[in-house]
């Protein structure tokens, strides 16, 4: 057996024990990444569009609402979904590698990176398939249910398609970017500290700074979001396809550079 | 057969053995002995590749371990009784622990079954006892069903019965030909089990002695001990 498929074997086998060790009862994607990842985006855009349906059919009501377009649809999974599969997969990297977890990594997986590319490819791969099926769900019955506001949301309008395209994509990649963070910060509550900062403050925030609209043009989670046709402020000058593939280069180089610092601390203690 | 030639490890600045010749072949239990610190476990996490190695081999089979397909499945090992997964049950752990290693899921129910396990296997880990650990460690070292065993003080805990269970069990895994390497404080347990003892002090090995000789010269192995190791004044 030559050493890439002994290599490609233990990724398998680390993505199948991953699958193992999330899931059942007590495990983080039942209690943490369903209620925050599926159930809230689904809930918070069901209940908006309520709302909105029926203050638009309030008779002689001043308040006026616009029309939703299919761009401004799905933002609630783009805004939780992805950032909870960023931040599940942080939270499994660091916490796989605490305590007598992390000799145990070493003792199944001789290569430092093999367990945290098993982590990427098992959060990446469900994170796109929920956001693929959150998108599909939420573009599909949204005109229907609520024609007045949503009318305009079609599934099968160039937006649509690219949200169809593009948002799997970014949940994959963002993953493969929480592995590597978390592998640089090494702990689990800081890891999920860090990208929330990140993801919900600093990015939003980083127009209040010096010369920021420039600056905010290069926040990576913002390119992501911009690259799948949400209507954000940002306009990076790489378009949108270069947005996103700006995103999955950041995601990647985080992702290796975590594999770095874990090969050095493999190899210091 | 597990093979070790000339082994250092450093840790930081530390040099926490050096020089370390051993060798355990198949069908043999061999107990490592010495005071706390002395550097067994560091030497048992070695040979599970977990510790990196500044000089000299472990081989595990005629080969590094690290050039395996699956190094779980060359070598079984139970280091410790902390949970990695407190919320985990017990059968999911072995689940996780057998996809890890690409051991087949029926072989959880056999290492269940294999150290009576069946009626807690449903329950959290993190409200496991120390000897309930035991057995759970124990039967994580089983799962992969590997020719090459280590245990790290697997008697901490057991009650009478586990300890003779387990007395049982070290025979029939030498019976059946394979190499078991274990460290324990509890020389009247290693006096009965082991073929031979190897004394760590000061980073390395200082006596590799077959248990029948110690008990021969000294007349029990806790006295053997004590002069093999120069430790005399009762500091270990």
């Amino acid at each position: 057996m030559s050493a890439a498929t002994a290599a490609a074997g233990q990724v398998a086998r680390g993505v199948y024990a991953e699958a193992v060790r999330s899931s059942g009862l007590r495990g983080v994607l039942l209690r943490g990444a369903l209620p925050a990842g599926v159930l809230l985006p689904l809930l918070v855009t069901y209940v908006i569009a309520f709302a909105f349906e029926r203050i638009a059919h309030f008779d002689g009501s001043d308040i006026t609402v616009t029309e939703t377009t299919t761009t401004n649809s799905v933002f609630w999974v783009l805004q939780f979904t992805v950032a909870v599969g960023t931040i599940t997969a942080a939270f499994a990297q660091a916490s796989a590698l605490r305590g007598p977890g992390r000799d145990v990594d070493r003792y199944l997986y001789p290569r430092s990176g093999t367990s945290a590319l098993s982590r990427w490819i098992f959060y990446g791969l469900l994170s796109a398939a929920v956001s693929l099926v959150l998108v599909t769900v939420i573009m599909a019955t949204l005109a229907p249910a609520f024609p007045t506001v949503y009318g305009q949301v079609d599934l099968t309008s160039s937006a649509g398609v690219r949200f169809l395209i593009t948002t799997p994509i970014l949940a994959f990649f963002a993953c493969g970017l929480g592995v590597g963070v978390a592998s640089v910060i090494g702990h689990p509550a800081g890891s999920v500290a860090f990208l929330l900062l990140w993801i919900f403050l600093v990015e939003d925030s980083m127009y209040l700074v010096p010369d920021g609209t420039r600056v905010q043009a290069y926040m990576p989670f913002l390119n992501g979001i911009w690259s799948t046709g949400q209507e954000i402020v940002i306009t990076p000058m790489w378009g949108k396809d270069g947005a996103l593939v700006y995103f999955a280069l950041v995601s990647t180089a985080a992702f290796l550079v975590g594999t770095g610092v874990l090969a050095l601390r493999r190899r210091r203690s | 057969m597990i093979e070790i030639d000339d082994l250092r490890v450093d840790l930081g600045r530390r040099t926490i053995l050096r020089e370390v010749n051993l060798t355990v072949a198949p069908g043999e239990i061999v107990y490592l002995l010495g005071r706390n610190g002395a550097g067994k476990s560091t030497l048992l996490r070695s040979v599970c590749g977990m510790a990196p190695l500044r000089s000299g081999e472990i081989r595990i089979d005629g080969a590094p371990l690290r050039t395996a397909p699956s190094p779980a499945r060359r070598i079984g090992m139970h280091l410790g009784i902390d949970p990695v997964h407190p919320g985990h049950t017990g059968r999911r752990q072995l689940r996780w622990l057998a996809a890890g290693a690409g051991v087949p899921r029926s072989r959880v129910d056999e290492a269940i079954a294999l150290t009576a396990i069946g009626g807690y296997a449903g329950k959290p880990v993190g409200g496991y006892s120390l000897g309930m650990r035991q057995r759970l460690g124990i039967a994580g070292a089983l799962l992969p069903d590997a020719r090459n065993l280590v245990f790290d003080e697997p008697l901490n805990g057991l009650d009478a019965e586990g300890i003779i269970w387990f007395r049982g069990l070290l025979e029939t895994l030498a019976a059946d030909g394979r190499s078991v390497l274990l460290a324990s404080h509890l020389l009247s347990e290693v006096q009965r089990s082991a073929d031979r003892v190897v004394v760590i002090d000061d980073a390395t090995v200082v006596a590799d002695r077959r248990t029948a000789d110690v008990v021969d010269r000294y007349g029990d192995l806790e006295t053997g001990y004590l002069a093999l190791a120069g430790a005399r004044d009762g500091a270990a």
